[in-house]
């Protein structure tokens, strides 16, 4: 730094010219606060290059992920559902590939040429596809899911920007089949009603998709060409549905259903002993490879969803009750009043005169007066107490969505007329489902089975990851009374009973034939004429292995073509005939032994205080989050060992068979180590 | 000053001995090929970096040729003003002063409003932004008055109320267009030339004084509420993703996800598939990253770096005050345009609007960019004593 015009003007001032020349070499302030500002600027330099380094080279992976996730695309390809299996392993759903055609207008030379033999082809319009195909856009589906040879006569073609890719299609092999049970799935296979619908999670696996890059106003490039990621299989389901059973008993409602010109029919099949659904069916249906074109009211599960009032097909379970209470016993008589007895300021009548009737003929010849009679000893409270510890007015906990708790009203609010209306079936609103289960507690010895109609639930793996087992939710009759109302029941069938036409050869039936009064919805009273004809029954009534209800709703013709023993007991009849032949011949319905009680908890039922009845009793996850035990409980050790190594569970295992105990149990929080102590038992 | 001393003593020059024909040949054989070839070379990366960042756009591929010709033709326009001696500049920087600040003030009100700012000035059918040359202009005038009213021991506050003064009237204007990048390159720049000029211990006590009393206030009174949201999304992008912080987040993803070496030259996806805010002009740094990564953002600010080291060797072997004083400031003002533009694509300073000099696409920028090359030129040609 030199200001001086030149050197030579100081020459003279000899002093001043040396400090001249120091202070160069030691430098100007100018030179000293450059050199200072230049620091300044390093340090600020410095920091941007620290910055770059942060962002490209320590935090690069999560500026990577983020710029993969802005750019990647899903156009999704339909899901690759698993399998819905029958008891037997037979598939009621399956999923299996077809080629998709999809059309890359971007590289399509000649598209009018393209769209003319891809037309003729494919059976398509051409015009619509020449412009599909004319346009600048990268991807376009020209036909999803086509036939195999539709898709071979594209691929002999050999058109350039015209690509085929395997898309998972949804097939339903036995037509209308199970379709209530199954539901239907959507045009990307998504779940939308029945147990494709509540098990869509475990069914669906992983949606594939196409890749390539999107822009940051949404529009797809594929500068590579089209990439696929193919859909993963998911899960599967078995289910506690019989094929065979199933099959017998939708083809004995579409006899009943053609035969009655009733609304609706509807049936099930229960194992009484375990809970398992082995058929559930209604008519009219639908079928679920066109399920989301079907009307809604044809789509609904009214199995479950819908409740009617059930009528006579209640006695027994009041007579039960009755003679668990020792109120009366099964020879006791009681005057019917010829027929006709005055209630309040209501006359009940009997459909004949009866006299002096035993508590068995009450049931078998279906007396309204005499259940009455019983009714009135019992009290409101009381039989409130017994519908609803058989189950009535609670959701059974059934695995089918969207089911209905009936309507059982507070019995304090029950006047005289009330409590003989609801001791005949009017008054009380049941679910179909509600019904047969309640049989089969009638039936089997006592005990409330929970419903049940998926057995497993597999991963894509094929680990089990949910198990269903039988589930004994009360005990809620001795055995003997079971054994006793069994017997009224197996009357009914029989010679002189309202349900002869439910009997079969070789085989009693111990069932009831209900018909109750439709409610005019218009003008909010009992209908002069139209019925809902019910029966229910088990079979063989010494040792039930079916359980069953048809209902019948709203038959036409004469009168007496209304009753259950009419117009829903041959149903039955035909049903049960081939389902017991069936059995007999070696198909399997009674569930694992050995016996239930060892396996799972029995919660008895407290007969003096009638107990508030679990209403829903959910199994537990077997695949829980981080923090939380799974449920264990009723796997082998195998199934053990693959879910605790799946979850990063430490085991310690005890004994040998069924795992029976659990340390932390389901749904409680693990310990740190993550460690969980299960206890096996060779006898479950 | 090792490596800033030149041979700047005429007595010993071979040149001394020289007789040049004229006063161009004279010009041509100064002429400071290290401070050309840095810019010719960061022109050469900016003009093909902007190719890329403009791929993406169709609508604005013509911007690429635009910048390309706009480029030759300032290099022409650049001729005469190197060969006018600066000392012309000097003597006519008042003059350049109030005709800026008049543009300035025009532009506040005749100014085109694009994005909710009035920055362009149309004056017989051209258009341009008044608010770039009044940061030469301001330099300029700096450097005459520090020049002209040399103080041992630095100054005070009081003798820094005039030229303070001479900063805040085209800030005010500037501020209120509003451009709050450019206001705050004046600013930057008279303080860079403050402490260069030197300050008084006292003054400074009372400028740190003054910025920490100033700046509450100017928060809760001056700024709008798009530019505090800008200021903190810098702090946390995540107070506002969707708007402030989309861009500063954008922009973070592709220089992150260009890592060391890059994704190669126009294969930058965030910029290709037009996630970045701005990329051509504000945001031409975070192309550079995302395509040729670390490597290609420390060679940039290398070549930055060295042309600004560069100018301060100007300034520090000026021969005179003013020469002096102008090369700090016009390196100063390169400086903190890198800085703050740099700053911002890295997610470091507020999203205001600064460009990236012989990078960002725009003619004013350009042209204002080269002048300031120019003027060092001029000035580094005019070091020795005897001409």
């Amino acid at each position: 730094m030199n200001f001086d015009p030149s050197g030579k003007t100081s020459m003279w001032r000899k002093k001043n010219n040396r400090r001249r020349i120091a202070a160069r070499t030691a430098r100007s302030p100018f030179e000293v606060r450059t050199l200072f500002v230049l620091g300044g600027f390093v340090l600020l330099m410095l920091v941007l290059l620290g910055r770059a380094f942060q962002l490209q080279i320590l935090d690069h992976e999560r500026w990577t992920k983020l710029a993969k996730q802005i750019q990647g695309k899903e156009e999704l390809l339909t899901l690759r559902r698993g399998p819905i299996l029958d008891r037997n392993g037979e598939a009621l759903a399956f999923s299996f590939d077809l080629d998709s055609i999809y059309a890359e207008p971007k590289r399509i030379e000649d598209p009018a040429a393209t769209a003319a033999a891809l037309a003729k082809a494919l059976g398509l319009p051409e015009d619509k596809l020449r412009e599909k195909l004319s346009t600048d856009r990268w991807f376009a589906w020209v036909k999803r899911r086509v036939p195999p040879e539709e898709s071979a006569r594209v691929d002999g073609l050999g058109l350039t920007g015209v690509g085929r890719v395997k898309e998972s299609s949804r097939r339903y092999p036995n037509g209308e089949l199970a379709a209530n049970i199954l539901g239907f799935v959507g045009m990307d296979a998504e779940g939308l009603e029945g147990l494709e619908f509540k098990y869509d999670d475990a069914l669906r696996g992983e949606a594939g998709h196409l890749y390539g890059e999107r822009d940051a106003y949404g529009n797809m490039f594929f500068p590579d060409g089209v990439k696929f990621v193919n859909s993963t299989m998911g899960g599967s389901l078995r289910l506690t549905i019989d094929t065979k059973i199933q099959y017998f008993l939708e083809q004995a409602l579409d006899e009943g259903y053609a035969a009655t010109h009733a609304k609706r029919v509807l049936g099930i099949v229960m194992d009484p002993n375990t809970g398992e659904i082995l058929a559930l069916a209604q008519r009219p249906s639908f079928a679920p490879e066109n399920g989301p074109k079907a009307p809604s009211d044809v789509r609904l599960n009214h199995t479950v969803t819908t409740v009617f009032e059930p009528g006579s097909t209640m006695k027994p379970f009041v007579i039960a009750g009755a003679l668990e209470d020792r109120l009366v016993r099964p020879n006791d008589t009681i005057f019917c009043e010829n027929g006709s007895m005055a209630v309040g300021s209501h006359i009940v009548h009997d459909a004949h005169h009866y006299g002096q009737l035993t508590v068995s003929q009450v049931v078998s010849k279906s007396s309204n007066i005499g259940t009455a009679k019983i009714a009135f000893q019992m009290g409101g409270e009381r039989l409130h107490d017994w519908l609803s510890s058989f189950g009535m007015g609670h959701r059974t906990g059934i695995e089918i969505p969207g089911e209905s708790p009936g309507i059982l009203t507070d019995a304090g609010d029950w006047r005289k007329i009330h409590i003989s209306n609801v001791a005949f079936g009017q008054g009380i609103a049941v679910s179909p489902l509600q019904m047969v289960s309640g049989l089969s507690a009638l039936v089997n010895g006592g005990k409330l089975m929970r419903p049940y109609v998926v057995a497993e639930v597999r991963d894509s793996g094929g680990i089990v990851v949910e198990r269903h087992n039988p589930q004994i939710l009360r005990q809620v009759i001795a055995k003997e009374t079971s054994w006793e109302i069994t017997k009224m029941m197996a009357d009914v069938t029989k010679e002189g009973g309202t349900g002869t036409r439910a009997a079969l050869a070789g085989y009693t039936v111990a069932g009831k034939t209900g018909t109750a009064q439709k409610v005019d919805t218009v003008r909010k009273i009992y209908h002069p004429t139209a019925r809902i004809a019910s029966f229910m029954g088990a079979v063989p009534a010494e040792k039930p292995r079916i359980a069953s209800i048809i209902v019948v709703d709203d038959p036409q013709g004469p009168q007496y073509m209304k009753y259950g023993g009419v117009a829903a007991a041959p149903i039955f009849r035909q049903m049960a005939s081939r389902t017991m032949n069936y059995l007999d011949a070696g198909g399997t319905t009674t569930g694992p032994e050995p016996s239930l009680e060892k396996i799972l908890k029995v919660a008895m039922a407290e007969r003096t205080d009638a107990p508030e009845p679990a209403a829903v009793i959910e199994v537990a996850p077997r695949v829980t989050g981080e923090e939380v035990a799974p449920n264990l409980v009723g796997l082998t050790i195998r199934d053990v060992v693959q879910l605790a190594g799946r979850q990063n569970l430490r085991l310690s295992m005890i004994g040998t068979g069924i795992a029976v105990r659990q340390e932390p149990s389901p749904g409680h929080a693990l310990g740190e180590d993550r460690k969980i102590r299960v206890t096996f038992d060779p006898n479950g | 000053m090792g490596i800033f001393q030149r041979n700047n003593s005429s007595f010993y020059s071979p040149f001394a001995e020289r007789r040049f024909q004229s006063r161009v040949e004279r010009r041509m054989v100064r002429f400071d090929w290290t401070i050309a070839v840095l810019v010719l070379v960061l022109m050469g990366i900016g003009i093909m970096n902007l190719y890329s960042a403009v791929a993406g756009y169709p609508e604005r591929q013509v911007l690429f040729s635009a910048q390309m010709r706009w480029f030759v033709a300032c290099m022409i326009l650049m001729v005469p003003i190197y060969l006018i001696n600066y000392h012309f500049y000097e003597a006519t920087a008042p003059w350049a002063y109030a005709m800026t600040s008049v543009f300035l003030l025009l532009t506040l009100f005749f100014g085109r409003v694009l994005h909710g700012s009035s920055r362009w000035l149309n004056i017989g059918g051209f258009s341009f932004q008044p608010s770039e040359f009044s940061k030469i202009a301001l330099v300029l005038i700096l450097a005459r008055y520090f020049a002209a009213n040399p103080k041992h021991g630095g100054y005070t506050l009081r003798e820094l109320k005039f030229p303070l003064t001479l900063m805040l009237v085209p800030t005010a204007l500037i501020f209120f267009e509003p451009d709050l990048g450019t206001a705050l390159i004046h600013v930057l720049i008279f303080l860079s030339i403050a402490v260069f000029v030197g300050l008084d211990k006292k003054t400074v006590a009372a400028v740190v004084g003054f910025v920490l009393l100033i700046a509450p206030i100017g928060w809760f009174f001056l700024l709008k509420d798009y530019q505090k949201s800008r200021i903190l999304t810098v702090i946390d992008p995540s107070v506002d993703p969707q708007g402030a912080g989309y861009q500063i987040t954008q922009s973070a993803v592709a220089i992150g996800s260009g890592k060391f070496f890059g994704k190669g030259y126009l294969q930058g996806t965030q910029t290709k598939l037009r996630f970045l805010p701005e990329q051509h002009t504000d945001f031409v740094f975070s192309v550079l990253s995302e395509e040729w990564g670390l490597i290609g953002a420390v060679l940039v600010l290398a070549l930055f770096f060295l042309l600004i080291a560069w100018g301060l060797s100007v300034a520090s072997n000026s021969k005179d005050r003013f020469g002096s004083i102008a090369a700090f400031g016009l390196a100063a003002m390169l400086f903190w345009h890198v800085i703050i533009n740099i700053g911002m694509a890295l997610g470091l300073m507020p999203v205001v609007g600064v460009i990236l000099p012989f990078f960002s696409y725009g003619r004013t920028a350009v042209f204002s960019m080269l002048c300031v090359v120019t003027l060092l030129l001029n000035i580094s040609s005019r070091r020795y004593i005897f001409e």
